[in-house]
């Protein structure tokens, strides 16, 4: 069991995440999705997003209310409209804060 | 390609770059760890790019798992490529101010196309997002990936153990600062996000589905979001408020 072996499944786990990533934006040219089809792609990065949320978010810290707690501050950052990075810093911030007092 | 784009592009995905930080330091320190050298955690980074399998597959390998039981993993985990790449690529495909020619270099940034970098691109409006411009937003996450895995291995003894655990809130901080805009413009966004959120976290507890969990939630939450969504299609909808 060497770190060389496992490079060389790397080798392999990238040629298939690549194909995976790249091979759409060649197909997807010569082919004419219906409204229904479009309907749920429109809605796939919101779906996305909010799986890759729960339940990670619960075991991101060492509490689970302080992970919701964190991200509710960059939710909160984000409704009012201040920058992803602000809201990002915010968010680390304030995890910081409670894990130092937690 | 022409450089406004890309430097557009570049500058919106600096926020990504900033919160793959933490995660790929972490996967640098794991991979030590686990029996890689520094430079070996480099070259998975990558040439993998691609968090959740590449954590995943360091576990299946240090159990002794084989070379094709880890590829098979990786192809189940990175599915979700396939689906995010080929929804984009449709707007690309679909959008009226990109001529063939720009569009032949969409594969390029496509094969650097991540979940958060995906989302950003496919709230952009239709006028403003470009290969080139798409290039840019993942040129400077992958970057960092790479170079954050080095640090983690090469740095691993010198971060503060609380504000690197701290530091692990990023990715969910950036994931609720995509989505919160979208669900204050149209309301099914936030079923959407609500059913892949309860999807994944039940069909989680389902051990033969766990490396499906994640796919299956987005089919389902997406699913959930089409059925709630007004009766409007995408294109007409942009080219009114463009």
């Amino acid at each position: 069991m060497t770190g060389t072996e496992f490079v060389w499944i790397a080798v392999g786990m990238g040629l298939i995440t690549v194909t995976l990533r790249a091979l759409p934006s060649v197909i997807a040219g010569r082919v004419t999705p219906s409204k229904r089809v479009m309907r749920f792609l429109h809605n796939v990065p919101y779906a996305v997003i909010g799986a890759l949320i729960f339940p990670g978010v619960l075991s991101a810290t060492e509490s689970p209310w302080i992970g919701l707690a964190g991200i509710a501050v960059a939710g909160l950052s984000a409704w009012l409209r201040l920058p992803a990075v602000v809201a990002l810093v915010a968010a680390i911030l304030a995890t910081y804060a409670l894990l130092l007092v937690a | 390609m022409p450089m406004t784009p890309l430097l557009t592009g570049f500058r919106a995905g600096l926020p990504i770059a900033l919160s793959y930080i933490p995660l790929a330091m972490a996967f640098g320190l794991i991979g030590l760890q686990a029996g890689l050298t520094t430079w070996q955690t480099v070259i998975v980074s990558s040439v993998v790019y691609a968090g959740a399998s590449q954590f995943a597959s360091l576990r299946l390998w240090q159990a002794g798992g084989g070379a094709l039981e880890i590829l098979f993993a990786t192809l189940l985990i990175n599915l979700r490529f396939f689906l995010v790449s080929m929804t984009l690529s449709m707007r690309f495909h679909h959008s009226p101010y990109l001529s063939p020619r720009q569009l032949r270099w969409l594969p390029l940034p496509s094969a650097g196309v991540t979940d958060h970098t995906f989302i950003l691109a496919s709230m952009l409006p239709l006028r403003e997002l470009t290969p080139a411009y798409f290039f840019g937003l993942n040129i400077g996450p992958y970057i960092t990936w790479v170079v954050s895995t080095w640090a983690g291995a090469a740095l691993n003894a010198l971060v503060p153990a609380t504000l690197g655990a701290s530091m692990q809130i990023a990715v969910y901080a950036l994931f609720a600062a995509l989505l919160v805009p979208s669900i204050q413009k149209e309301r099914h966004a936030l079923y959407a996000a609500a059913a892949g959120a309860l999807a994944h976290t039940v069909l989680q507890q389902i051990p033969p589905l766990v490396h499906w969990s994640l796919l299956l939630a987005s089919i389902i939450g997406a699913l959930v979001g089409c059925w709630t969504m007004p009766d409007r299609p995408e294109q007409k909808q942009e080219a009114s408020s463009a």
